[in-house]
């Protein structure tokens, strides 16, 4: 800034450009000075559990929790899981709560070195909603927000898995929405298990 | 000079461009092992906090990370309790949670209050059928692990066996240690820190804003040159 001025003072042009810039600089260094206080705020207040999985549950089953049971990641099964992850699935069996035609999930996934817990409600074989129940890293909150969270909603897996609709990311954000994008995929993939009599068997 | 910023420069930008892509070179999840480096970064690793055997089978602790004999488990646990074998293998508990484990120790599942697991977990033993026994904050608890069905239990006479700590046999412990230590320093931190200059300390951070603002000046001169040999 320092040299603009410098530089400004040196061509006659440019001198009512320096006075203008002079009235900026204090709206925009007071605009500075917020920012440096709200900043901080919002990301101590993005870490950590939003909402516990019991509450959750309670939540998306008005107060009447169904029994769980679960879906074991074994043979065909567990190659899928990997292919959607993009890595060996770190558990052998995932728990649902409820049944074929609405169940909820709630599932752990690294976004860039700590998991990520979402929740996550199927009905008729498509996302119902999705959520962010604790975030622990630093960065890549955004992901918790209903503006990104909505486009999820009602979405399926058609080939390969694959959702029946791009995910518009959050710059910044990516591994945190590649980590929801994977879930999505693998629970829906899942859920299409359920009831049937191969599933729970080891 | 010159060639000093070259040099610069070049340092910076490739580790710059290197950084821009960390997560799809996979440098948060890559680890220094040499120990030369973990030495420069003074990276010294804690002893075992605790240990516990159940057949020929054992779970320590270390730090926040907890050990399967010699392999680390996913997960970032505060303590350990215990760990006792059962019908399909161990399960290994927390103050809130039960790891279960198959005999070859792959993890199955871990349970949470979610799934009924009493808090306050002080001990596990195995009771009369093989059946696991947790002392909670809610007393002593009966854990059917299938039905995830929880029963008070009244009579302590039936447990056959708690789970008892014990110390880590030399070998293994210098094994987990040598494990442990070896994932705490990414390569993303590494690369971060040349292209701050921490890799130095407080100076070498200083280094670096000097050749910034260096950087700059010669940006902003060489502008001004330009631009006074245009209106001349």
């Amino acid at each position: 800034m320092a040299l603009t001025w410098v530089l400004a003072g040196n061509s006659n042009n440019l001198k009512i450009g320096k006075s203008a810039m002079l009235s900026r600089r204090s709206t925009g260094f007071r605009a500075v000075l917020l920012l440096m206080v709200i900043l901080p705020i919002g990301v101590v207040a993005a870490l950590g559990d939003y909402i516990t999985a019991e509450d959750y549950l309670n939540r998306v089953f008005w107060g009447e929790l169904p029994a769980s049971n679960t879906v074991w990641l074994t043979g065909e099964r567990k190659q899928r899981a990997e292919e959607i992850l993009g890595h060996k699935p770190g558990v052998l069996r995932m728990r649902y709560w409820g049944d074929q035609s609405r169940s909820a999930w709630i599932v752990d996934e690294i976004g860039k070195t700590e998991p990520i817990t979402i929740g996550i409600v199927i009905g008729d074989s498509k996302i119902e909603e999705i959520e962010v129940l604790a975030f622990r890293e630093s960065r890549g909150w955004e992901i918790k927000h209903d503006f990104f969270t909505r486009q999820f909603r009602g979405a399926f897996i058609e080939q390969q898995q694959r959702l029946d609709r791009s995910i518009d990311g959050i710059s910044g954000a990516t591994l945190s929405v590649n980590a929801m994008t994977k879930v999505s995929r693998l629970v829906l993939y899942l859920a299409e298990s359920i009831g049937n009599p191969k599933t729970d068997l080891y | 000079m010159g060639v000093v910023s070259a040099l610069f420069v070049l340092l910076l930008s490739f580790t710059g461009l290197v950084l821009h892509h960390g997560s799809s070179l996979g440098l948060d999840s890559q680890f220094i092992t040499s120990s030369p480096l973990l030495n420069w970064y003074n990276i010294e690793v804690p002893g075992i906090t605790l240990s516990y055997t159940a057949g020929n089978r054992r779970a320590s602790i270390i730090e926040q990370a907890i050990y399967f004999d010699d392999a680390m488990l996913p997960g970032s646990y505060n303590n350990l309790a215990g760990i006792v074998e059962s019908e399909f293998g161990f399960v290994i508990a927390t103050n809130n949670r039960l790891i279960l484990l198959t005999e070859q120790g792959e993890l199955v599942e871990v349970l949470a209050s979610v799934n009924g697991v009493p808090a306050g977990i002080t001990a596990i033993g195995v009771g009369v059928g093989g059946v696991a026994i947790l002392d909670s904050a809610a007393g002593l608890v009966q854990a059917n692990l299938d039905s995830l069905r929880w029963e008070a239990v009244v009579d302590a006479g039936i447990v056959d066996n708690w789970s008892a700590a014990s110390t880590v046999p030399e070998g293994l412990e210098a094994a987990i240690r040598e494990h442990y230590r070896s994932t705490l320093l990414s390569v993303e931190r590494l690369v971060l820190d040349l292209h701050s200059g921490r890799i130095f300390g407080a100076a070498g951070a200083l280094l670096v804003d000097i050749m910034a603002v260096l950087f700059m000046l010669m940006a902003a001169t060489g502008v001004w040159i330009w631009l006074r040999r245009r209106s001349e």
